[in-house]
């Protein structure tokens, strides 16, 4: 009989434990029922739409009429974007391109020819479709590797020596434990923000002993490809000097973006061989960090070097085009290659500087300070040699320099900004320049000849020189003396023909910002223009263009003084951009960015009045003062009674639905306000707190969840298949067989930022914006996270890849014409991340500091006019501070520079921060971030368990914060409602829940364990009753 | 005089499970104190739970050698089990997102020790609940 009891007993303890089990998960599952249904591919639920009566509901039209169309576009896209993005540096003799029997004779030389950087370690990674550890393959676009390409294009190789790369696979090896889960990767990897650089390069030694004829076997195969390798992520750094190269190699490697002695002597045995084979010896930098590559310029034996990027699952057809000649290289330069990156002004202030009192408890971690104010990238060294030619600002000093001698311009940049050659030659001859600040514009228009003899595409960059005055010295405003105005690419140009290119550039982007001018608002902080001489010019990259200058203002510099055109103003301009283009007055916003605002003369900004008296120091071992700490404390509104919050309205039966608002781009329209007044309030206070991974359905107003994708090297998040709409009844031209063969792909494919970049394509990123559209259509993902924004404060942060360029107009003119295609298909392309995520070094809190001027010229302009000119509706905000203010809570950057001087409407989320105190959600809501990325169950109770002030009663006494919410929830739909998410719905749609399989489970779990506790319980009783009978 | 009892292996199970309880308690309150975990505060279910649960293991035992085998005193392991369940899923529940996170955006060793800490505390929650389970089949002390 004990042996019954005690039976009964544990069997109910078993079943009743299981059944808490069960309805724990419950809440749980809710929770995280996005990410579930992600990782399962089910559904929860979904817009149920009757009685159409034939209307169309499909407002956005993809181009292509299946997924192999589609796919097809994807692949030839990603080809020509490395055809013009790969960057032609050197080719002495016309080494490039090689003939049909060179193409023959190939030999890969570099682990990394075999095993390339494709996309990044974490963020823009490769999703690679067919190939070698590629479970998705099959598809009608499946990526290749370097080797996969030549093959394709016909390409002879030296297999000897694949053979003996292949040998040696496993010493290539990076692996990284995830708990069990070893994430293999054989490329070359980039550190962790706490790690080094370490070179995977086989030694000679180690070649000659798997195979001593591996130096033979290419007398027969005598063009000898060297692939160097940089590889980048998200979440990684290199770190300056040899404190970034891993101790325990002993290679002669003095900056992790500098060679080794294994990649140096890799190249010098190909160069001594070719003495003996007389073949070829092209070197193919394979990264986005701009590496020290002076030494390989240098290096007489090396005929040729190609940029090629991280060029995706695709782009290694186009470099393989480009060696064969198929393809003319159009491409230039999106970064200086210094000579020694360490050495610039920026780099004295990158790393990991924590502060002396950090708090862990409000991520109060580090610090950069940014003392190079705007000298960044082609504006320091352009600069700088601009006023050694001139003789000015104590320009020729030590200081920076890399030979320890005066500063050289020739001893510290190997290859300019903005450079690249093409294997035709060409003319550029600026005809005229007209400014017209009625109309803000400066136009161009300039006279592109072939002089060459094949066909090919030329950039037209157009530079500026502004005058740098007595008054800049004393208002300590800086000035560039040559900064990219704009840019354009000809078509193709056949020999001897000629095209006319006429520029429309933006004229604030010649206007400097000065923090101490008056202005309209009645305070200070203005964009003012000097009067004087402006300079205007084109050339191949910025140095031709400062010399272009310098010879027309008659310095000793050999430049083009006929290719330089000027305008003259006559007095002070601080009423030109006085407003901005929606009428805000512009003022100081971004005061506090300046450590000199908490700190008074502690940073000393680098100025061109004296570049060795201000010539940045390290700051480091700082110490917060209260004031800042209690900033970064990161609680900085309080919710409290004002205001009549009577008369805010919420859950209003005003009987609309979103779709009643689809495609109203009038946000003034009244129905707008009827709508969002029909949100509960505890609604709004969810969707505000939990965004997560997508935008979740509003049931008061029918409005649809909205996936959320990230990038930007295409949809990275989710195969093609996911949420496509395998149901073609429903009238969908974008609807796909369940049996479709590409409902796996995965598009992660295209070549990276600087690749994109380095095309200095408009036509090519409005195509990238034209396939993301349709892209987004068939795979019924609206929410592109995918225009790197961020600039390349230094080529160190290992997350460049997914940015542009060091330059913002570059930035912004990519970036704005690739969201405005991409929104004609109803896709929301979001720029990121708003803004200074200059490191991945303690991103989460650190506080950058900066002038107000280097902040507005360099990083906000890459982003203004995603938000002016493209009319961008989405946005993603920053992990980092500014300033002291966790970045959604600065209410100068978001509320008053993003959406009231640039009038930004639309959804806003911040990164990926799941620290409830560092989400900063009141002051996010209100400065106008529609969402955070957090999680949880669709309750109230479960954002108050995270946020405690987040409460119906405690938010509706507060009238301000009750106004904020209903602000950012017009914001979301208002973006929704004009995009392909509303595709399908009509103002009939309602919402249906779905019980996915997992939800019958569970339920099936308590069903079942319930009645087996009842039965155990039962048992037990019986069984002690009979003891007692 | 009393009667004699002897432990069963019931009792060594429900001392064994009363301690890695306490240890999973322990371990998630230092796990609330991580510079990652700490801004999400101590989930009062949780720590209410294990610590009731303690209690009233520790209650059986205890009252098991004063009073012998009483059936009232079987609801305790019943109780200890679902309040350990609730515990274990409320304790994973919340640090689903940030392991999520460290493991991708911010990993780091900082946050990964603190996401091992809690890998550790989860896995000693689970372990108090299957042990809750396996001591509840068996005697906890014998009649001599």
């Amino acid at each position: 009989m004990s042996y019954r009891k005690n039976l009964w007993r544990g069997l109910s303890t078993c079943t009743a434990s299981l059944l808490a089990v069960s309805l724990a998960a419950g809440p749980l599952v809710d929770s995280y029922r996005t990410d579930i249904d992600k990782f399962l591919g089910t559904k929860s639920s979904m817009m149920v739409t009757e009685n159409t009566d034939g209307e169309d509901l499909y407002t956005y039209k993809s181009d292509y009429s299946s997924t192999t169309e589609l796919l097809d576009s994807i692949e030839d896209l990603g080809e020509r974007m490395s055809e013009e993005g790969t960057v032609l540096l050197k080719n002495d003799n016309n080494a490039l391109p090689l003939s049909q029997e060179e193409t023959q004779k190939i030999s890969l030389l570099g682990f990394s020819s075999y095993y390339p950087v494709q996309g990044g370690d974490m963020g823009s990674s490769l999703t690679a479709n067919g190939g070698a550890g590629a479970e998705n393959g099959g598809t009608d676009a499946d990526t290749v590797d370097f080797v996969q390409a030549l093959s394709a294009k016909g390409f002879g190789m030296n297999e000897k020596l694949q053979e003996l790369y292949k040998s040696l696979e496993s010493s290539f090896k990076t692996e990284i434990d995830m708990w069990g889960n070893i994430m293999e990767y054989y490329h070359i990897t980039a550190p962790a923000t706490d790690g080094v650089f370490s070179s995977k390069e086989p030694s000679q030694e180690i070649m000659d002993s798997t195979d001593a004829s591996w130096k033979d076997s290419m007398d027969d195969y005598n063009v000898m490809l060297v692939t160097i390798a940089r590889s980048s992520t998200e979440n990684g750094t290199y770190l300056p000097g040899e404190a970034g190269v891993d101790p325990s190699q002993d290679l002669n490697q003095t900056d992790p973006l500098g060679l080794s002695d294994d990649e140096r002597d890799l190249i010098n045995a190909a160069v001594e061989a070719k003495k003996s084979n007389g073949g070829k010896v092209i070197v193919l930098l394979n990264n986005a960090n701009a590496m020290e590559i002076d030494e390989i310029k240098n290096n007489s034996g090396v005929d040729a070097i190609l940029e090629i990027g991280l060029p995706g699952g695709y782009g290694f057809y186009g470099i393989a085009d480009v060696l064969s000649g198929e393809a003319n290289p159009s491409g230039h330069l999106t970064d200086t290659y210094a000579v020694k990156n360490a050495n610039s002004p920026a780099a004295q202030n990158f790393g990991n500087f924590a502060w002396t009192n950090p708090d862990p408890s409000t991520s109060a971690n580090s610090f950069e300070v940014e003392a190079e104010g705007i000298y960044t990238g082609y504006k320091y060294y352009e600069t700088r040699y601009a006023d050694v030619v001139l003789g000015q600002g104590n320009a020729a000093s030590k200081a920076g320099s890399t030979t320890g001698g005066a500063w050289d311009y020739d001893s510290e940049v190997s290859y300019p900004f903005g450079y690249g050659l093409s294997y035709t030659t060409f003319e550029q001859e600026l005809e005229r320049i007209e400014v017209d600040l009625d109309s803000k514009t400066v136009t161009a228009e300039v006279t592109v000849t072939n002089t060459g003899d094949v066909a090919g595409k030329d950039v037209v960059q157009l530079y500026t020189s502004v005058p740098y005055t007595k008054y800049d010295k004393e208002h300590l405003v800086e000035k560039s003396a040559v900064q990219l105005l704009d840019y354009e690419k000809t078509d193709l140009i056949e020999p001897g023909k000629s095209e006319t290119v006429t520029i429309t550039a933006d004229a604030q982007d010649m206007a400097s910002w000065d923090s101490t001018c008056k202005n309209e608002a009645g305070t200070t902080g203005n964009w003012i223009l000097d009067d004087g001489t402006y300079y205007f010019t084109v050339g191949n990259g910025a140095h031709e263009a400062v010399n272009n200058v310098l010879a027309a203002q008659g310095a000793a510099a050999e430049g083009d003084e006929g290719n330089v055109k000027t305008w003259d103003l006559d007095s002070f301009d601080s009423g030109s951009f006085a407003v901005t283009l929606n009428g805000t007055p512009v003022e100081n916003q971004l005061a506090d960015a300046d450590l000199n605002f908490y700190m008074p003369d502690t940073v000393t900004y680098l100025t061109r009045n004296d570049w060795e008296g201000t010539w940045p120091k390290t700051y480091q071992d700082l110490t917060a003062t209260d004031e800042m700490l209690d900033i970064m404390d990161n609680d900085i509104r309080e919710i409290t009674a004002q205001g009549d919050p009577e008369s805010v309205i919420f859950g209003a039966d005003n009987g609309l639905t979103l779709a009643d608002l689809k495609g109203v781009t009038d946000i003034e329209d009244e129905r707008w306000s009827q709508l969002i007044d029909q949100i509960e309030l505890e609604e709004a206070l969810i969707r505000t707190a939990f965004g997560g991974t997508s935008t979740k359905i509003i049931e008061s107003i029918v409005s649809p969840e909205a996936i959320q994708n990230d990038g930007p090297n295409g949809f990275n998040s989710y195969p093609l298949g996911q949420y496509a709409n395998k149901d073609a009844s429903t009238g969908d031209p974008c609807a796909v067989d369940p049996d479709d063969p590409n409902l796996g792909y995965r598009m992660g494919v295209m070549g990276n930022g600087t690749v994109m970049g380095q095309t200095f394509s408009k036509q090519l990123m409005e195509e990238w914006g034209k396939v993301i559209g349709n892209y987004s259509l068939w795979a019924n993902t609206t929410i592109f996270w995918g225009a790197g924004t961020n600039l390349h404060r230094v080529p160190y942060n290992a997350r460049n890849h997914e940015y542009f360029s060091e330059d913002a107009v570059l930035t912004a003119g990519q970036a704005s014409i690739f969201i405005a295609a991409g929104q004609e298909y109803g896709t929301i392309i979001a720029p990121k991340h708003l803004a200074f995520n200059d490191t991945e070094i303690n991103r989460t809190g650190i506080a950058a500091f900066m002038t107000e001027q280097a902040a507005r010229e360099n990083e906000l302009r890459g982003t203004q006019d995603c938000i002016e000119e493209a009319g961008a509706l989405g946005v993603m905000s920053t992990y980092n501070r500014v300033g002291c203010t966790q970045s959604n809570a600065h209410e100068g950057l978001i509320l008053n520079i993003l959406h009231k001087e640039w009038g930004f409407k639309g959804l806003m989320s911040e990164d990926f921060i799941q620290d409830p105190n560092y989400t900063v959600l009141k002051e996010a809501v209100h400065n106008g971030v529609t969402m955070t990325c957090n999680t949880g169950d669709n309750k109230i109770e479960a954002v108050s368990e995270k946020w405690p002030y987040w409460t119906v009663e405690n938010v509706s006494q507060d009238e301000t914060l009750l106004r904020d919410l209903k602000q950012v929830m017009l914001y979301q739909n208002y973006a929704l409602a004009n995009s392909n998410a509303m595709d399908g719905m009509s103002t009939g749609t309602h919402i249906e829940k779905i019980n996915t399989w997992y939800d019958n489970l569970v339920l099936g779990l308590r069903v079942g364990f319930g009645i087996l506790t009842v039965l155990s319980i039962a048992m037990y009783i019986l069984g002690m009753k009979k003891k007692e009978q | 005089m009393g009667e004699k009892r002897k432990i069963g292996i019931g009792f060594i199970l429900t001392v064994l499970t009363m301690i890695v309880t306490a240890v999973s308690l322990f371990l998630y309150l230092q796990n609330c104190k991580t510079n990652y975990f700490a801004n999400m505060g101590v989930n009062t279910t949780v720590a209410a739970c294990l610590g009731i649960a303690v209690v009233l293991e520790i209650l059986m035992l205890v009252l098991s050698i004063k009073q012998g085998e009483k059936a009232y005193l079987d609801v305790i392991p019943v109780v200890c089990g679902v309040l350990t369940a609730v515990a274990a899923i409320q304790f994973i529940g919340s640090r689903i997102a940030g392991a999520a996170s460290i493991m991708t955006f911010e990993s780091n060793a900082e946050n990964m020790a603190d996401l091992n800490n809690a890998i550790a505390a989860m896995a000693c929650c689970v372990i108090a609940l299957l042990l809750v389970m396996v001591s509840s089949f068996f005697k906890v002390v014998k009649e001599a």
